[in-house]
């Protein structure tokens, strides 16, 4: 090929900041930190497991990193620093912002030269020899960020990004120090809002396509794309339409300037006032790990947290935006007891407290023990289920503990989250598994680019023509009918492959593990399998009967959700006693002799087991709501009531052992 | 003694019908297919090898090294796409030979497709080229009726298919990248080439084999395949690496405007004479050799050899590029031109990558301001650096190509600039009639 | 309202049958669907397209605004598109743009009251060496001068619209031989 004739300018003025924060040390938001670790983390794992390598030089620094690794990435496994905008571990390369240039020594068509590249688009290879740090590079680190910032408008002061925005920290770090385009920018409707949840700033946009990669790579739906070209292409839903997708709010996390912000934290805080602590999204079985964000104790955002065996770092909009739940109005927010004009008043604690315990009493007395009746939760923690047990079975001597509400097979499912990731042939039945399982519906997608088939069928019956093979994965949720198992049970078996059933609460299997249904519950038994059981059944038998006449519901709604709705309802509305603890009014609640107001997830500590076996345990992260308490705390305060002080100072005091042995797989 | 100008392509270009597959065979159309299907594919490689043939589209690269890329098995399908999406400013050959010679382009890309072992052709026309696409497709129908195309062409129990896709105006639709991303239905942005990506030839359109050629680089295998490579390496009178016949697009202030078939390496001097010299009464100011991606010339020297390797080394432009040869008299105002070019690469960059997207963005912007009287000297170092915040670090040549009419005018050119920047109109060049 | 016939249907089928996945026939099925459309592309022919290449409509309409020869709005019955670059702006494309504007009375990129023209400014034709050269329907005229403007305009003033179809609608068969 002809050699490229040379034209240079006279003199080069180089405009280069060396700015002190520029390096391997920079100050990093959260985001960029998380990709470093899983790069880091990564390449260490592949050393371990004997991966095969590829040794080269970054900077001076011999690196090895597995096969397949960005030059990019070996430079952040050398402890080099290399800026970047559209490059994301997650996603496939596109090399679209030029940003992450440096000096890259190879072979190719054999020659060995050392041009500057984008590192994210090339695979590290053996012999290669990096420079991150050249004067040639970081002039053309410089010169890019000028061309980035030129249309980019400064309004870091109003942009909810600013102060955790790679942009500006990469400009602090690479960028040049003043400006040099005096035309005008690039003008669009500021704020347009595209969905429910996210409002686009075109004029912000870098065109980094990392949200447009993120529709079509990982939530598979597309549901964002690039629009027009050149300078005036844009990001945007189909014309006219909404980004309605439940993955939507993990774009706001990805993009790197602020196009793309959250509708509900708009202006509830700077991100630098905004802590952060870790917990677990209990929106649904998933357990997918969070961070809260929080201000003067208010929660005012949900950000995905590592965690590879869950969520990756993803959220779904229901748990990202749902949680916000916790500063609604609507929340309970002090105890209600039933009047003599069987209205449900306000009361205080103490008040509220002693009639539930003054009729547990009454009942046991006069009833006998098992007039009083429990139902478990499955949404609040495995402690809280415990201190209920303690509280029922314990000092009342009841055995009518029942807590499940669904018809699903109780056994943890085969198919972890992980796991669907490498199916082949998935089927789900009946769910819309993008909203109601919404990790196991990301790593379907995954598993779909790498070739899987994923049928979505509405019935069981319909199951019969999926093509069920024994590599099948058969998603069904805990929400069936009995006979619909009974379907299913026979059609896969005839196929030869298993079925998992995924259960819908944060906390499917915490009252098992806590002791309903039972004296010592086992994690192995939920890998088997338990029978179904008949408690719930009995119980709202027994209250409709009025054989029952005190029924403590713990964190659930049995008139709202049971499968049988007519018998709850039926059963409710006998004239037992009943109490119900909530955060919200419901239709059980509705009906009780006392609400007793309890904390939201992200105010109360406790442990999960999520749908596919993960045991998590989280620390409450804002105080409760004024007037609130954590349910532990409310069933510890009855326990010492009724005569049963526990010396429990923190939920994990009485984590049942089989768990605190690290009985999750 | 003026070189003698072998006429390969277009040695019937003036046939009358020769658009008509009945002519075209008349004139031993269709020979070289005949030869071609009953060689070895790796025999015809090497043919095209010895014969020195350079990429016609752009770029020069030599066509055997690609074909030569190829898995040598039909394991998986192997697709032969020809670029005839011509965009290049100053470039209009391709649109003449579809024209004019539909024939020898199917027959060409049949020669080709035996080559690299593909059952099927893809012609990507660009979408305002309606009469060349009828024109060709015209051609493939009769090459199907006659039997050259199909299932078990001439016994050969061999299937051939060409289809033509229309685009629908995008530049850099023309890269070859962004060609086989536009084949596939996609936005037209360009895609990894290596080292960040296989070679399109293991794993190009659809993630199989795939070559991307021009229209006149498939058009030239039929006359290779005739005279053999090494008879055709004997043509050029210039680099040993630049061989055979190239059509040149001669366009801009010459008398006789027009597309030829010129022998490579025929000083530049007689390639202005065969296209009747600088329009009468005025002389050359600059010109550009092989599209507006190539930069600006300067006006000497004039006798040297005008082919990939001369081009380059005595103009300090790209190069040859695609033959779109742009003549350029005192009259002509390059602010102004280098602004047009400007705003057209503004317009067509894809905008994929940032130095592309707002490096031409940034430039329009301010040739605009010059244009109009807002100049300031510190404007022309503004340029230059954006200029080299974009070489090099585009992610295709787009980028590249857009910043060489820019740099190359701002070396040759500067006082015009000046003269803008100074005066707000060009001193040097009389606007009256260039159509201000 | 869908506007696809079967007969629409049955011609995209025909255009995925050329290729290996459907979406790559989104380019041609577009151009369909701008023929039936009247000229231009409507969020529902874009939608119809998606809906029968099963291709999301965010891609689609990623495709449809990418090129510029897919109008993203009504279009004049006969568009007057003349090439502005350079081998035509140094004979002269400039001073036919303004004539035809004065022409008609409008600027470059608007389209006359009635709907009847249009005057564009298109980027390089191919048609250097016969410069200046402006494309109507997909017919060009090269070598241009205001006479051909005066005679365009005389002569398809009177036409309706389809006499400058979009190019697709005259896609040969091929391949069924
Ligand atoms: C922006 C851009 C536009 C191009 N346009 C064309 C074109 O219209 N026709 C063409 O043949 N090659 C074009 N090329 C060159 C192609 O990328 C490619 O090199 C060529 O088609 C290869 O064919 P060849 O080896 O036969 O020359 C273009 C390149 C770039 C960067
Ligand atoms: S240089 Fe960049 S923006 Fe320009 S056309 Fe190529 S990829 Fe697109
Ligand atoms: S991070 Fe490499 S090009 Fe954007």
């Amino acid at each position: 090929m002809v050699g490229t004739p040379i034209l240079t300018r006279d003199s080069w003025e180089l405009n280069i900041v060396m700015s002190t924060q520029n390096g391997p040390d920079r100050p990093k938001t959260a985001a960029e930190s998380a990709d470093v670790n899983k790069v880091v983390s990564e390449t260490k794992a592949a050393q371990d497991a004997g991966i095969p390598m590829v040794n080269l030089v970054v900077d001076g620094k011999p690196v090895s990193v597995p096969k397949g690794s960005l030059v990019i990435e070996a430079a952040f496994s050398a402890g080099s620093d290399i800026p970047y905008f559209c490059y994301h571990p997650r996603l496939t390369s596109v090399g679209a912002c030029r940003m992450c240039l440096a000096s890259v020594e190879l072979e190719m068509f054999g020659q060995r030269r050392a041009s500057i590249m984008a590192t994210c688009t090339i695979p590290a290879a053996d012999g290669m020899v990096v420079k991150t740090t050249t004067p040639d590079v970081k002039k053309a680190q410089n010169g890019v960020l000028e061309l980035i910032l030129a249309n980019h408008p400064l309004d870091c002061p109003v942009c909810d990004r600013g102060g955790e925005c790679p942009l500006q920290n990469m400009t602090i770090s690479y960028g040049p120090p003043n400006t040099r385009f005096i035309e005008d920018k690039r003008r669009y409707v500021k704020a347009l809002p595209i969905s429910e949840h996210v409002v686009l700033d075109r004029e912000r946009c870098i065109t980094c396509m990392r949200c447009t990669r993120f529709a079509s790579e990982i939530a598979g739906d597309s549901k964002l794309g690039l629009i027009n070209r050149g300078a005036q292409s844009e990001v945007g839903p189909f014309l006219g339409g909404t980004f309605d997708s439940n993955f939507s709010g993990n774009t706001i996390e990805i993009c790197p300037v602020g196009a793309l912000t959250s509708r509900q934290f708009r202006f509830k805080g700077r991100p630098w006032e905004v802590k952060s602590s870790d917990s677990i999204c209990t929106k649904c079985s998933n357990g997918c790990n969070i961070a809260v964000g929080h201000r003067m104790g208010e929660v005012v955002r949900i950000n995905g947290r590592v965690n590879e065996q869950i969520n990756e770092e993803w959220t779904c909009d229901k748990g990202k935006f749902g949680n916000a739940d916790v500063n609604a109005p609507e929340r309970l927010t002090a105890p209600l007891i039933r009047d003599a004009h069987g209205v449900l008043v306000e009361t205080d604690w103490d008040t509220a407290l002693s009639a539930v315990i003054t009729n547990m009493q009454f009942v046991s007395e006069n009833y006998g023990a098992n007039a009083i009746a429990a139902f478990g939760t499955t949404s609040g923690t495995i402690e809280d289920n415990v201190l209920l047990g303690k509280l029922i079975h314990g000092v009342f001597s009841s055995s009518n503990l029942a807590y499940q509400l669904t018809q699903g097979p109780r056994r943890l499912p085969k198919a972890t989250i992980v796991s669907v990731e490498s199916a082949k042939h998935i089927v789900i039945v009946g769910m819309d598994l993008a909203y109601d399982q919404p990790m196991y519906y990301l790593r379907s997608v995954k598993a779909q680019r790498n070739g899987a088939t994923v049928i979505t069928v509405k019935t069981p019956s319909e199951l019969a023509g999926a093509n069920l093979t024994s590599e099948s994965v058969v998603l069904v949720p805990d929400t069936l009918s009995a006979s619909d198992y009974e379907a299913i049970q026979a059609i896969s078996s005839e196929a030869g492959c298993d079925y998992s059933v995924l259960v819908s609460d944060a906390n499917g299997y915490g009252p098992y593990l806590a002791g309903f249904d039972g004296a010592d519950a086992r994690v192995e038994d939920l890998h088997k399998g338990l029978s179904a059981s008949e408690k719930a059944n009995e119980v709202l038998n027994g209250l409709a009967s009025g054989a029952v006449k005190h029924a403590f519901v713990l964190a659930s709604d049995p008139v709202g959700t049971y499968a049988d709705g007519q018998l709850a309802s039926k059963a409710f509305s006998a004239d037992a006693f009943v109490v119900v603890t909530s955060q919200f009014m419901n239709a059980t609640a509705a009906n009780a002799s006392v609400v007793l107001p309890i904390a939201s997830f992200a105010e109360t500590a406790g442990t999960y087991l999520n749908v596919d076996g993960q045991l998590q345990t989280v620390d409450a992260v804002v105080p409760p709501r004024a007037g609130t308490r954590p349910q532990w705390q409310v069933l510890l305060e009855l326990n010492a009531r009724a005569g049963n002080p526990l010396p429990v100072f923190n939920p994990s005091d009485v984590l049942p052992a089989v768990l605190m042995q690290g009985g999750s797989e | 003694m003026p070189v003698e100008q072998t006429q390969l392509l277009y040695r019937h270009r003036d046939v009358p019908g020769i658009n008509r597959l009945d002519t075209y065979v008349a004139h031993c159309g269709y020979e070289q297919f005949r030869k071609a299907i009953t060689m070895e594919p790796d025999a015809i490689i090497e043919e095209v090898k010895v014969s020195g043939l350079r990429g016609r589209g752009g770029a020069g690269f030599p066509t055997h090294i690609k074909w030569n890329a190829f898995p040598k098995n039909r394991d998986v399908e192997h697709y032969f796409i020809v670029n005839a999406d011509e965009g290049e400013p100053g470039t209009a050959k391709d649109r003449d030979l579809m024209n004019a010679l539909p024939h020898l382009l199917v027959e060409g890309c049949l020669c080709s497709m035996v080559a690299v072992r593909a059952a099927k052709c893809y012609i990507y026309i660009r979408g305002e080229y309606v009469e060349p696409w009828k024109s060709v497709q015209k051609a493939i129908n009769e090459a199907y009726a006659a039997g050259f195309l199909g299932k078990n062409v001439l016994g050969s129990g061999l299937d051939f298919d060409i289809y033509t896709h229309l685009g629908a105006g995008a530049y850099e639709c023309g890269e070859e990248s962004a060609l086989m991303s536009s084949l596939m239905g996609e936005r037209g942005m360009p895609r990894l080439k290596p080292p960040a990506a296989p070679l399109p030839m293991i794993s190009g359109v659809w993630k199989r084999p795939s070559v991307v050629n021009n229209v006149e680089t498939a058009a030239t295998i039929p006359a290779i395949l005739e005279l053999g490579g090494a008879k055709y390496s004997e043509i050029g009178v210039g680099s040993p690496r630049s061989r055979g016949t190239k059509l040149f697009s001669i366009s801009g202030h010459v008398n006789k405007p027009g597309i030829y078939e010129i022998v490579l390496g025929t000083p530049f001097s007689e390639v202005l004479e065969i296209a009747g010299g600088v329009r009468d009464g005025h002389k050359l100011k600059t010109y550009i050799p092989g599209g507006s991606s190539m930069g600006f010339a300067p006006p000497t020297p004039l006798d040297y050899p005008f082919d990939y390797e001369g081009i380059p080394q005595n103009t300090q432009t790209l190069g040859l590029g695609s033959g779109g040869l742009m003549i350029f008299d005192e009259t002509t105002d390059v602010f102004k031109v280098t602004h047009r070019l400007v705003d057209f690469y503004h317009h067509e960059s894809c905008g994929k990558c940032t130095p592309c997207r707002e490096g031409l963005d940034w430039l329009s912007k301010i040739y605009g301001r010059i244009a109009s009287g807002g100049g300031r000297e510190q404007d022309i170092d503004l340029i230059w650096d954006i200029c080299d915040s974009i070489r090099g670090k585009s992610f295709c040549a787009l980028g590249e190509g857009a910043i060489w009419p820019v740099m190359t005018s701002l070396r040759l050119f500067r006082h015009e600039y000046l003269s803008y920047i100074h005066h707000g109109r060009n001193t040097y060049s009389d606007a009256g009639q260039l159509g201000a | 309202m869908a506007k696809f016939t079967d007969d629409t249907k049955r011609r995209l089928d025909a255009l995925i049958a050329r290729y290996p996945t459907s979406k790559a026939a989104l380019l041609p099925a577009l151009w369909v669907a701008q023929e039936v459309y009247g000229g231009w592309l409507p969020p529902e022919a874009m939608q119809e397209v998606a809906d029968h290449l099963g291709v999301p409509a965010s891609d689609v309409a990623g495709v449809a605004t990418f090129y510029t020869m897919y109008n993203k709005r009504p279009v004049a019955n006969h568009r007057i598109e003349i090439c502005q670059n350079v081998a035509c702006m140094v004979n002269g494309a400039d001073e036919l743009i303004g004539y035809c504007e004065r022409k008609l009375g409008i600027h470059a990129g608007e389209m006359t009251s009635d709907g009847g023209f249009s005057v564009e400014r298109v980027e390089c034709l191919g048609a250097c060496c016969h410069a200046p050269a402006l494309m109507v329907g997909s017919t060009y005229y090269e070598n241009a001068t205001e006479q051909t403007i005066d005679k365009l305009i005389a002569e398809l003033g009177n036409m309706p619209s389809e006499s400058v179809r979009p190019p697709q609608s005259q896609m040969p068969e091929q391949g069924e031989f």
